[in-house]
């Protein structure tokens, strides 16, 4: 993928055409720091790459919070305007995903705070009741054996999803950067996703499922 | 290997992504908001950093009706009360040092413009909820870089 630095000065504010919403592949490819340079310079299509390549990452952690499709996608849409205000000064281009995972979270907190919503839920409390969220069966192809690994996905912890999202997500991504995004010891993500897929292994079990 | 992983983790992590990717993909609405995110960047204003919000308060402060917030740059100050009617906003804003100022409500797709007095305040009206910041324009503008604009926060 070519990078074409936007020689235009000054503020980017003219209503661009609608962008699409497919996400672009070749995002994947490109180099996170050069993306992350070229965007700060005004490249929007360096924009829209690492949108196309963080935006599952975003999603995964506001909705790791149990945040219904509105409330994850207002928390999405800050934490994406900030991340704009924010380019010039990301001392490290590379911690770009961390820092959105990090605003997400702190986001996703507040939200749930000025909700009221009671005592902020435990971070290793299992998933008691998920009621008000129906599934988002967005796919109607969903199959028997993903809405059952999804109801299974559901009864973990907070922290348990939070920690398989990210690791699923980017694959690519080392535990030191999970480790910094979920802001635990590098040494405790190893165990901890052993313990997650066990539990997980556990309730694909009482359903009737092989882990 | 991990002793304590299991053999198969691998492949459940696999299955695990399959799975969220297609029961819980990112709605193509929230991509599109991201993208578009990128026509409100701004390099010559200065940025107030919001030091304070009620509505994160600990519960003794709240049942006040109103959200107070501020924020704070190097030139100035802006004080912000939140009060909500019918699911609509009215803002009232403070200046601080006082002075008369051009200002713009800016939300994702809106740009609302407001007058401060001498005194430094304003109001808006009839605002819809959602990720709101506020701009004050540059007093001279052939002097760039003395204006500000605030952190972004869902109001």
């Amino acid at each position: 993928m070519s990078i074409s630095v936007d020689p235009r000065p000054g503020r980017h504010r003219g209503r661009a055409a609608a962008a699409t919403a497919r996400i672009s592949f070749e995002a994947m490819d490109a180099d996170p720091n050069t993306l992350v340079a070229a965007a700060a310079a005004g490249d929007r299509d360096a924009w829209n790459s690492l949108v196309d390549r963080y935006a599952g990452l975003v999603w995964a952690t506001a909705r790791a919070f149990r945040l219904n499709d509105a409330d994850a996608a207002d928390v999405s849409q800050v934490t994406w305007l900030r991340a704009v205000e924010h380019l010039d000064d990301l001392r490290n281009p590379a911690a770009l995903s961390s820092w959105l995972v990090t605003t997400t979270r702190r986001e996703a907190l507040n939200l749930l705070r000025q909700r009221r919503t009671g005592a902020l839920p435990d971070a290793d409390a299992p998933e008691v009741a998920d009621d008000e969220q129906p599934p988002p069966w967005h796919d109607i192809l969903v199959d028997e054996r993903n809405r059952e690994l999804w109801t299974a996905f559901r009864r973990l912890s907070a922290r348990c999803q939070t920690l398989l999202r990210l690791l699923v997500i980017d694959p690519a991504g080392s535990y030191t950067k999970v480790a910094a995004a979920l802001d635990v010891p590098v040494g405790s993500l190893g165990p901890t996703r052993a313990r997650c897929l066990t539990t997980l292994r556990g309730h694909l079990a009482q359903s009737g499922v092989d882990g | 290997m991990n002793p304590a992983e299991h053999p198969d983790d691998t492949a459940l992590l696999a299955e695990l992504r399959d799975m969220l990717w297609r029961v819980d993909p990112v709605p193509a609405r929230a991509i599109e908001a991201a993208r578009n995110s990128y026509d409100w960047r701004t390099l010559d204003l200065e940025l107030a950093a919001l030091t304070a919000d009620s509505s994160l308060a600990t519960a003794d402060v709240r049942g006040e009706p109103a959200r107070l917030l501020s924020y704070e740059a190097g030139s100035c100050s802006i004080d912000v009360e939140v009060g909500e009617a019918a699911g609509r906003l009215r803002i009232l804003g403070q200046l601080v040092p006082p002075q008369a100022a051009r200002l713009r409500v800016e939300q994702p797709g809106v740009s609302v413009e407001v007058t401060a007095d001498e005194m430094g305040r304003f109001t808006v009206r009839d605002l819809p909820p959602g990720p709101t910041r506020f701009v004050v324009e540059p007093a001279d503008p052939a002097a760039p870089g003395t204006g500000v604009r605030t952190d972004w926060v869902r109001l």
